[in-house]
């Protein structure tokens, strides 16, 4: 074969000349020339099969030396000189076209006024278009099939209004590798079977997105609303980090849908299954609307001047470290901007800290080099010959930066490298190397990876390196010097705007650091503020330790779950033992500690702006309109109010526009506070290292009221080698427990031959009503024992 | 007499007691031309081919040397031999008699054509419910491997081939090349698009032949006979000789071995003519995908389009032959509810035109059709035709407009009245007629 030729191709549609890439197929030529070709099977991000064949054209090699061939569009590419007739110029491609139609039609039920699609439907969209008003002839009897059936909790699939376009089963295997369909039987008794064994993954409801037809439905939108009683936005997924388009289709005021936005630099027409179910969250009983007062031990519903005032009582005098904010990680940039400025000016305070997390000053310090750093996107991803997946899971923690990787692996042939304790089924789904390793000695296969990287590596390190000691300092040292992208990639959509914001110790807004004068000076300017907080405050451990000793009297927190701390009672006991005031959507375990609660916006209740893994802005707009919440910024703009200060904004358009005109600060990292690594691990007794990571699908709150999209979820286990099977006495199946402190995880045991030996893996926050929750870091040991141990 | 001889080089042996076996193969003077072979150099083999004039049996009847050159072009990296015995073409049956009689000349075969085209590993491919088939074959690929004609150092050359044998879930469609690599490879059997072809990227992505086993068979007489005494049979189009089955409302039903380019008359000759006591009224020739033929075309060579066209006609030697008694609708109809049940469903033209197309049929057959139900059915035709994934989908729609092109009145009759009642079914059955014999229920497409 001769080298393809890169060279333009040019060839007439309708005789209009257009010239395109070579390789690309007619249908997408004539999308440049501003033809639309009707189509079923086709889709743009799914390879070609021809099989509806309604996409037929008329075309000529330009030689007229042959008759004119009817081909389908999509599966033929274009040639130089070549001459396409579409329906718009050829009768007899008009008359093909519609015969492939009455055709569809045949067995399909027409039962449009009661199929979700009815309205958005790609077959009734274009069976009025074509038919120009005929009937159809069939007056046969229809194939039909008990209807529906269930392929997996969140999908219904109604089999006689398949038309076999292969778009889901293309999706499975091309697009997530989850098998999760096949076809069975031949001729018109073709139909749609589901392996219900393969789990169906967390990419299901793609494929009721692509579906021209109504035959896949999502159990969650079925039967609730008419297309044209939707109002939709366009707005970005607070599910993770990745910054996925979204579009909130919205029913008299209630949050009825979510659907993939085609943003082709992010997820491309794409979207998980959390991000596309799981927005229940708000929608449920526990949802605050007023704000609460603790009286006589008792929270009670008050007004919000009355909740304002008695928050203010509580905060005033307080300052510097007798107070501290917990912003969490799910904020927009602009109420974390607001959390960063209230603690700073309104506090006098740096102690602030969003990391609701494991985290460490490690951490802390490697994050002051990434707030302007150069960034890493999804077309480095495309582009790097290797990526290396550090403390980081993929499909679990960031599912379309998943997605990319299997594309760029089958694509591309990028080699992907995973350092962790075995090889996940999301990182087999990529092909990927495993270095195995036990959680907290990855600094220990650093040495060895070094050799392993180069310029056209990408290192992808996720939020769980808090608790590796040494892999900060090893990718801003090591990895720097060799050239290698290094993209942090937490999982809250909130992290990198609060880390913009400067909701850190030691980090202001824009980078600037606490402990630079000059940094700090500018701020105190540009904020036309008195006086600015100068030492670093605490990390939020610090605040939790501060609390118990007494130094620590009032706690102001954002979104805080401290089930996702590890060290969740030491946190809690801080709670019970300092004047709170709570921001919540809904109640939650600090309500119950809570002095005043002030209720706020839901992320699909108002507008601002995520900052995703690749520091792009990702817009948030309000899909309910609510007049009972605000969002944080304009709770803490009262709060600052009713303390007698001025936070600067009321707004969050404010808010961000005051964000944006301080600008970001700048330093060589040579100059930095060095990274300094303090092991985070406690050594507890214990006989296996503890390994664990959250899963997609867990106990989150935000999951809360995603009832089918949690029974998804594949089974959890307690994960171990064979060898360290063997030597507790366990085979496959038996019964588990771990133990840790106090608490206790039970569960079935899984031997995972590739594993490393002497750890356990369980869920992090899975199933927790049945299987317990450790709040232990990976790395720390636990104690293995039989099931049935009390 | 007889003016066309039969010549016997395939069927040879199939009168033989134990033809199946490798003895009495032997004695037919099997594994002599394989011997020949591989004496040769690929190219030196390639050229006896091509002067042999071999055509493929089953596709589209290009030379069978051009394609082994494009095999052998492809490089010297892994390569198959596919060998497609899956015959589902109604009225077909050549390949499950050549595989019952005769295994080892298709064993033989296959070893000749693998070290042509650079392969070491074959799949033999029958279509699973010749269960029988399959049998003879396993066992003779198992002695042949017993005899050292198989496996590493192969007759004694260092040239290994291995042969599996592959029983597939049996469909029409399966018989075409793309379809029986995608069952060969545990998937549906159903076609994927061409380009790219077998020969450059096929089984795993390797360059693939793959040939009707026929064209196989005919290999070892052609290497140890050579080339010039192959190509003295049949015609300049179609040159050596090849089993055409004969069935239908004939005396003697069977398979006969001749030069291509025989008659159909010749070839209604060695059947003993239509039964005693009726007239032709017309016949297919080259299985269901072709038009229906009346008298006129008796003296027609076949295979059919050899001499005129290079159409692709898969079974292009069997001829069915129908009499006065036959109801052409009731014919049609139950070919079409045959075409609707082999339809792979993939392409939705073949899929929903089967189904609809079967039903006005049996609209027609049972006198419940409807004024104008044939220009429909004709219009659908239409639509269809020239449009569908596969050639299958042509193949009904040939059938289909052919009949109604020759017999559209007995088509309208349907309008008002069942085809039994002009054309009583009990006189076209060729077995004592038996009322329980269930037939084809209607409304449901020909699904029972
Ligand atoms: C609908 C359809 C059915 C076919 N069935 C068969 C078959 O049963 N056996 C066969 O050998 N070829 C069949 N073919 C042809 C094959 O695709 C292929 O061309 C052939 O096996 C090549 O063998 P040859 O080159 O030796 O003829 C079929 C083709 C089509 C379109
Ligand atoms: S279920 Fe929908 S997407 Fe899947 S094949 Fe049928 S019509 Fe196409
Ligand atoms: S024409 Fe289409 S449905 Fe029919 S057999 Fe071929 S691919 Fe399958
Ligand atoms: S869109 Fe081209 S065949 Fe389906």
């Amino acid at each position: 074969m001769s080298a393809a030729s890169t060279a333009p191709v040019t060839l007439t549609i309708d005789g209009n000349s257009v010239t395109v890439p070579p390789g690309t197929t007619v249908i997408r030529a004539a999308e440049q020339a501003g033809v639309f070709i009707p189509r079923f099977c086709d889709h743009p991000l799914l390879e070609p099969v021809g099989v509806c064949r309604q996409c037929m054209v008329e075309v000529s090699d330009g030689t007229d030396t042959k008759p004119l061939q009817l081909q389908p569009s999509c599966t033929l590419q274009v040639a130089e000189g070549m001459r396409v007739a579409t329906q718009i110029t050829s009768q007899r491609v008009a008359a093909a076209q519609a015969a492939v139609l009455e055709l569809l039609l045949v067995n399909h039920p027409l039962d449009c006024p009661e199929c979700d699609k009815g309205g958005e439907c790609p077959l009734q969209n274009q069976a009025m278009q074509l038919s120009r008003g005929q009937q159809s002839r069939f007056a046969g009897v229809k194939r039909t099939f008990e209807k529906p059936i269930s392929v997996t909790p969140t999908i219904l699939l109604d089999r006689e209004r398949c038309i076999l376009c292969e778009r889901c089963t293309r999706f499975a295997a091309e697009i997530s590798g989850d098998t999760l369909f096949a076809f069975s039987g031949r001729g018109a008794r073709t139909h749609l079977i589901a392996n219900p064994a393969a789990g169906g993954g967390y990419f299901t409801g793609n494929t009721v997105q692509l579906c021209p037809v109504g035959a896949l439905t999502s159990t969650d939108y079925r039967f609730h609303a008419r297309t044209f009683e939707l109002v939709s936005t366009e707005s970005t997924c607070d599910g993770c980090a990745a910054g996925c388009q979204i579009r909130n289709d919205v029913k008299n005021g209630t949050l009825l849908r979510r659907l993939a936005g085609n943003d082709s630099t992010h997820n491309a027409g794409w979207l998980c299954d959390r991000g596309r179910y799981g927005f229940h969250s708000a929608q449920g009983a526990d949802r605050l609307r007023t704000p609460l007062l603790r009286q006589n031990g008792e929270l009670v519903a008050v007004s919000w001047p009355t909740a304002l005032d008695a928050a203010a009582k509580g905060l005033r005098g307080l300052a510097g470290s007798q107070v501290a904010v917990i912003p969490g990680g799910r904020l927009t940039l602009e109420n974390a901007y607001a959390y960063s400025r209230f603690a700073r000016m309104v506090l006098q305070t740096n102690n602030i800290d969003y990391r609701t997390r494991a985290s460490s000053d490690e951490e802390a310090r490697f994050l002051m080099r990434k707030v302007t750093a150069q960034p890493v996107g999804y077309g480095d991803l495309e582009q790097a010959r290797k990526v290396v997946l550090l403390c980081f899971e993929p499909e679990e923690e960031s599912p379309m930066v998943f997605l990319r990787l299997r594309r760029a692996v089958r694509h591309h042939g990028l080699q992907v490298v995973a350092v962790a304790p075995f090889l996940s089924a999301g990182n087999r789904k990529l092909a990927a190397q495993l270095l195995a390793c036990s959680p907290g000695n990855e600094a220990q296969m650093l040495a060895m990876l070094s050799g392993m990287i180069g310029k056209d590596t990408v290192v992808l390190v996720g939020e769980r390196a808090a608790s590796a000691a040494g892999t900060y300092k090893w990718l801003a040292d090591t990895v720097a010097a060799t050239g290698a992208k290094v993209a942090w990639l937490p999982r809250r959509p909130g992290e990198l705007a609060a880390l913009a914001a400067g909701c850190l110790p030691s980090l202001l807004p824009g980078g600037r650091l606490v402990a630079d004068t000059a940094a700090r000076t500018n701020l105190l300017t540009a904020w036309d503020a008195t006086s600015l907080p100068t030492q670093p405050g605490y990390s939020l451990n610090d605040i939790a330790v501060a609390a118990a000793t007494g130094e620590m009297r009032a706690i102001i927190t954002g979104a805080l779950d401290p089930r996702d701390l590890p060290n969740s009672e030491l946190v809690n006991s801080a709670l019970d033992a300092t004047f709170v005031v709570s921001l919540e959507v809904r109640r939650s375990a600090v309500t119950e500690y809570a002095d005043v609660v002030f209720p706020v916006a839901a992320i699909e209740e108002q507008s601002g702006n995520f900052i995703d893994w690749t520091y792009a802005r990702r817009p948030v707009v309000a899909a309910v309109q609510r007049n009972d919440v605000m969002p944080d910024v304009r709770v803490l703009a009262a709060l600052a109010e009713a303390l007698g200060a001025d936070l600067g904004f009321q707004t969050t358009a404010a808010a961000l526009e005051s964000y944006d005109s301080l600008g970001y600060w700048r330093y060589d990292p040579a100059t930095l506070p060095a990274i300094e690594v303090v092991p985070t691990i406690s050594q507890v007794p214990g006989n296996v290292i503890f390994a664990t990571w959250r899963q997609l699908l867990d106990d989150a709150r935000l999951l809360d009221g995603a009832a089918a999209l949690r029974a998804t979820a594949a089974p959890l286990t307690a994960k171990m080698s064979p060898v360290t099977a063997a030597t507790h006495g366990f085979s496959d199946g038996a019964i588990a427990q771990l133990g840790a402190g106090g608490a206790r995880w039970r569960g079935v045991v899984q031997i995972v031959p590739d594993m490393v030996d002497g750890v356990v893996w369980v869920p992090a926050l899975s199933e927790v009503t049945t299987h317990g929750h450790l709040s232990a870091l990976p790395g720390e040991r636990v104690i293995l024992a039989e099931g049935d141990m009390r | 007499m007889n003016a066309t001889p039969l010549t016997p080089i395939l069927s040879a042996s199939w009168g033989a007691p134990y033809s199946w076996r490798l003895e009495t193969y032997r004695g037919f003077g099997g594994y002599t031309g394989v011997l020949r072979a591989l004496q040769l150099t690929p190219d030196q083999l390639i050229g006896v081919v091509q002067t042999s004039g071999l055509r493929d049996r089953d596709g589209a009847r290009f030379l069978t040397s051009d394609k082994w050159s494009a095999a052998l072009d492809s490089g010297t990296g892994v390569k198959y031999l596919v060998i497609d015995c899956a015959e589902s073409e109604p009225n077909a049956c050549k390949d499950v008699p050549l595989l019952l009689a005769s295994p080892h000349l298709v064993i033989e075969g296959a070893i000749i054509a693998a070290y042509a085209i650079g392969a070491h590993q074959v799949f033999i491919c029958i279509r699973g419910e010749a269960l029988h088939a399959v049998r003879r074959v396993q066992q003779g690929v198992a002695e042949a491997y017993r005899a050292g004609y198989l496996g590493e150092r192969a007759l004694g050359v260092n040239y290994r081939i291995d042969i599996t044998v592959h029983a597939g879930a049996g469909s029409y469609i399966r018989g075409e090349e793309t379809a029986l690599l995608n069952s060969l490879l545990g998937r549906a059997g159903r076609p994927s698009s061409q380009p790219p072809y077998p020969v450059s990227s096929g089984l795993y992505g390797e360059p693939t032949v793959v040939s009707n086993c026929e064209t196989i068979a005919a290999l070892p007489a052609i290497v140890s006979q050579g080339g010039e005494w192959y190509a003295q049979f049949g015609t300049a189009n179609s040159r050596g000789t090849t089993v055409y089955s004969v069935s239908g409302h004939v005396q003697f039903p069977g398979q006969f071995e001749a030069p291509c380019g025989t008659t159909v008359r010749a070839l209604l000759e060695f059947a003993g003519g239509i039964r005693e006591g009726h007239k032709l009224k017309f016949f297919t020739a080259g299985g269901l995908s072709t038009p229906l033929f009346t008298e006129e075309q008796l003296d027609m060579p076949l295979p059919y389009g050899s001499a005129t066209t290079a159409k692709a006609v898969p079974g292009g030697n069997a001829l069915q032959f129908f009499d006065e008694t036959t109801s052409v609708l009731r014919v049609t109809r139950r070919w079409m509810e045959c075409y609707a049940a082999e339809s792979c469903g993939k392409c939705s033209p073949c899929r929903e035109g089967s189904w609809w197309l079967s039903q006005l049929l049996s609209g027609l057959a049972e006198g419940r059709g409807q004024e104008g139900d044939v220009e429909r059915i004709l219009d659908i035709c239409d639509g269809i035709s020239g449009r569908a994934f596969c050639p299958l989908a042509d193949g009904f729609v040939g059938c289909v407009t052919g009949a109604i092109r020759q017999f559209r009145s007995e088509f309208e009759v349907g309008y008002r009245r069942a085809a039994n009642e002009l054309f009583p079914e009990e006189q076209s059955a060729v077995f004592a007629w038996n009322e329980s014999v269930p037939t084809a229920k209607s409304g449901n497409g020909g699904f029972r």
